[in-house]
């Protein structure tokens, strides 16, 4: 195989009549894109795209279930606070965004889809046990930020992508 | 270089979709054809990857003086696009890949037609499909193809301890099988990686999460830039901390308008052909591209006294017909990984102007 690179492995050449080891498949019939099932094992597949007429079909659906929604996650004033509505390692510290006051530091809890009263989604931490009724009277979240998504991908539903 | 036919494998269909290539017929057209195949000699292969490599260099120091003398207009790039290239080109953001579109008939120089350095497909085809259709079909011959080992070496320059999030319009089986290739690429080199579809993309307020809410931080997408800054999210790329996949600077590249730029600062260089945003200025039968255009659209063949129409953001290039063999026009697309040219990948038509229905035909040099 035509190659510049001598420092890289024997299969590089074709003329070597080596076995290109890393052109080999791992992977099983059945493997479905992690982005809609969650892999339980990292990757071990080499050339893999055996898969890829299963994924094209899940992905669609996959669009249709999470296309241009909205997320959002909790601000507490304190950890203890946050802790109150999710389990410790999903708060986070972050320092507060400019223009706030005072500056210093907020708590914050996972983000979460905002259409969570519509229907409970797999993975989705939720809103946190005071907006389900479980909370601490006086610890609950001081504000909500907002983020969103959806916010790519307009153009490429009515175009080719590649060139 | 030649055009030899072949006898197909017996079971090719069956072949090519063990290794996952699914996309062989499309609209009940062949796309892989191995009832011929191009075969070339070394010397051949030898200048096709001096060429790429030549026009790689001349390419990235086209990216440096556009930069350098704020030639955005050129471009048809705004302020936002220009910040976007400035700050990708000085923090030295590496790029993964791209294809080169060559015209060349084995005897002349190769001539750079474009270059698609931003979201080149035909990947798959180039790297894995023919690769395995010489090993069973001509194992005594050679190919011009170490893409696959390329681009496994460029991943693990990022640092194995990366995890690069891939970002694609999964409902498009071309992207999404380039898209999944290059992810098991990385996921050989030894990085994690998480694909999500472009649409999934969030904005947190900060940065750029996955649907598990994690920062993005470094995001491969086969996503036209010029589709990105004409998007929602676009006011937040230059907020977020996320390393793009290719670089923003590969837009000066992606761009047609830089064939000109090219031909103004290496004049009769004997890879790159006369090119302008002005027609008259293309003496001779021209071809008519837009700036921004994928797959042959809005691409026009000139006649020798055909004026054009002026039409904004287009740019005339000589022309330089691709060579024809049994009534085939056939395209050379020289793949870079990193910096260094990786193989080809051979397109063939019936019609002059190479387009997504082109059939991609298998290569081999002895």
């Amino acid at each position: 195989m035509k190659n510049d690179k001598p420092s890289l492995p024997s299969p590089i050449r074709k003329d070597t009549d080596a076995p290109r080891e890393d052109a080999r498949f791992s992977l099983s019939k059945d493997y479905r894109h992690p982005s809609f099932h969650p892999r339980k094992e990292p990757l071990l597949r080499k050339r893999s795209v055996a898969v890829v007429v299963g994924v094209l079909g899940i992905a669609a659906v996959g669009i249709a279930a999470f296309g241009g929604k909205d997320v959002q996650r909790n601000s507490y004033a304190s950890q203890e606070d946050c802790e109150q509505d999710y389990a410790t390692g999903q708060c986070t510290r972050e320092a507060t965004s400019s223009g706030y006051r005072g500056g210093g530091y907020h708590y914050y809890g996972p983000w979460y889809r905002s259409d969570w009263r519509d229907r409970s989604f797999a993975g989705d931490p939720g809103p946190g046990r005071s907006f389900r009724g479980g909370g601490v009277p006086g610890h609950g979240p001081s504000s909500v930020d907002f983020g969103r998504r959806g916010g790519f991908g307009s153009s490429g539903r009515v175009s080719a992508r590649g060139s | 270089m030649r055009r030899e036919s072949i006898v197909p494998r017996a079971d090719w269909r069956a072949s090519v979709e063990r290794i996952g290539f699914d996309f062989h017929t499309i609209d009940g057209q062949a796309y892989w054809r191995e009832d011929a195949c191009y075969v070339f000699d070394e010397q051949q292969i030898d200048v096709l990857e001096r060429a790429t490599g030549e026009l790689h260099a001349l390419c990235l120091e086209a990216v440096d003086r556009v930069i350098r003398g704020g030639r955005y207009r050129d471009l048809g790039l705004d302020e936002h696009a220009a910040a976007l290239i400035e700050r990708s080109w000085r923090d030295r953001e590496p790029s993964l890949y791209g294809r080169m579109d060559l015209s060349f008939d084995g005897r002349g120089a190769p001539k750079l037609l474009e270059y698609n350095a931003d979201t080149p497909t035909s990947l798959f085809e180039a790297s894995v499909v023919q690769w395995y259709w010489l090993e069973e079909v001509a194992g005594g011959a050679d190919q011009f193809n170490s893409i696959h080992e390329k681009l496994i070496d460029r991943w693990a320059s990022f640092g194995r301890r990366s995890r690069i999030h891939f970002a694609a319009c999964y409902d498009n089986i071309e992207d999404g099988v380039t898209t999944d290739y290059l992810l098991d690429t990385c996921v050989q080199a030894g990085l994690d990686v998480e694909p999500l579809d472009i649409e999934e993309i969030g904005w947190s307020g900060r940065t750029f999460i996955d649907l598990a809410d994690r920062p993005i931080e470094r995001l491969f997408k086969l996503y036209p830039w010029e589709w990105l800054l004409s998007e929602a999210f676009s006011t937040h790329i230059p907020d977020a901390a996320t390393r793009w996949l290719e670089p923003a600077w590969k837009m000066v590249l992606s761009n047609k308008a830089i064939l000109p730029l090219l031909w103004e600062w290496f004049p009769r260089h004997p890879n790159l052909l006369p090119a302008s945003r002005v027609r008259a200025d293309v003496a001779g039968a021209a071809v008519r591209k837009p700036y921004w255009g994928r797959e042959g659209q809005g691409i026009a063949i000139l006649g020798e006294r055909d004026p054009g129409d002026g039409m904004p953001l287009h740019v005339y290039q000589a022309l330089a017909p691709l060579p024809v063999f049994e009534g085939r026009h056939a395209l050379v697309g020289s793949w870079i990984v990193g910096d260094e040219p990786a193989g080809i990948g051979i397109r063939e038509d019936g019609d002059p102007i190479t387009r997504n229905t082109s059939c991609f035909v298998p290569h081999l040099f002895r």
